[in-house]
């Protein structure tokens, strides 16, 4: 879901950009943008980078079983509801958001998560 | 005191600009030799550097980029037509010139990402394998070489391929 909403190379794919998210859309390690499969060091450091974001808020999220996860500036920022450059890229209740949201709380929604892991241009194009 | 303070600061920001943006320009370096500014003018570069608002550019752009034929070659692709739909539904069309430049100004599309594209000429139909999420320059990620920040520049067919031709007047 977050390759695909998040890391491509004009948004969070960049080095210029505190949350980073690796994979064959954006940034890579050691390989091309654009091809080849995501790899585990990609996934890892993907991971790395979401969870020091604010890491002492999303102990707490985590802890407390994901329960008000707009604590966090990564879901207020995906939903919208905070200043986002790149938009509304999950909004509340979407497959997107609720694939975030059920990560954190440790019980991932496997078929948001599928749902979201592609994006549709408009009907028509 | 505090009055002087937030005009002299003032005066200094409109006398300095933006030093990012100035450093931005700067990078590009000058114009090709015998070519004008103008629809012509730097292939290949991102175009919103100048053409985003901040100037030195005249028009501002929404999008604006450059399609070669391959990948490896620096061979343009002339006439083409490059469709861009935004999040929201609006489209627009615009065609490639003969440096395989294109453009939109701002005025006449300014799209809500994300933006998808697709780039036809003749039976080809080429869709961007994902989604435009913020910046209008192409060649922010379409840089002439792939890297691991960049996809290489936009082509449209494999080498060899026949592709018609088209040269600048």
């Amino acid at each position: 879901m977050l390759h695909s909403h998040c890391g491509s190379l004009d948004c969070h794919g960049q080095r210029g950009r505190n949350l980073r998210v690796y994979g064959i859309n954006g940034l890579r390690i050691g390989g091309v943008s654009g091809t080849g499969p995501t790899t585990p060091d990609e996934y890892e450091a993907t991971y790395r980078s979401v969870v020091v974001l604010e890491p002492e808020k999303l102990s707490r999220v985590v802890a407390e079983g994901g329960r008000g996860p707009e604590r966090l500036t990564l879901v207020r920022k995906a939903r919208g509801a905070e200043e986002h450059k790149g938009g509304t890229m999950a909004p509340l209740g979407s497959e997107a958001d609720r694939c975030l949201t059920s990560w954190i709380a440790g019980a991932l929604d496997g078929p948001a998560c599928a749902a979201a892991a592609e994006m549709w241009p408009p009907e028509g194009f | 005191m505090s009055r002087a303070f937030a005009l002299i600061s003032t005066a200094l920001l409109v006398a300095c600009g933006d030093p990012v943006h100035t450093d931005a320009v700067d990078a590009l370096g000058p114009e090709a030799h015998g070519v004008e500014p103008g629809p012509l003018h730097r292939p290949g570069q991102p175009c919103l550097v100048c053409h985003g608002g901040k100037g030195p550019g005249n028009l501002e752009f929404s999008v604006a980029g450059t399609v070669y034929k391959y990948a490896d070659s620096n061979e343009p692709l002339a006439n083409a037509i490059v469709k861009l739909v935004d999040q929201s539904g609006p489209s627009t069309i615009v065609g490639t010139n003969c440096v395989g430049n294109f453009f939109v100004q701002r005025t006449d599309f300014d799209p809500v990402f994300p933006l998808w594209t697709r780039i036809q000429l003749g039976s080809l139909d080429i869709e961007m394998s994902t989604p435009v999420f913020g910046k209008g320059s192409c060649a922010h990620c379409h840089q002439d070489s792939p890297t691991e920040s960049s996809v290489g520049r936009i082509y449209v067919a494999p080498p060899g391929a026949e592709l018609p031709g088209g040269s600048c007047p």
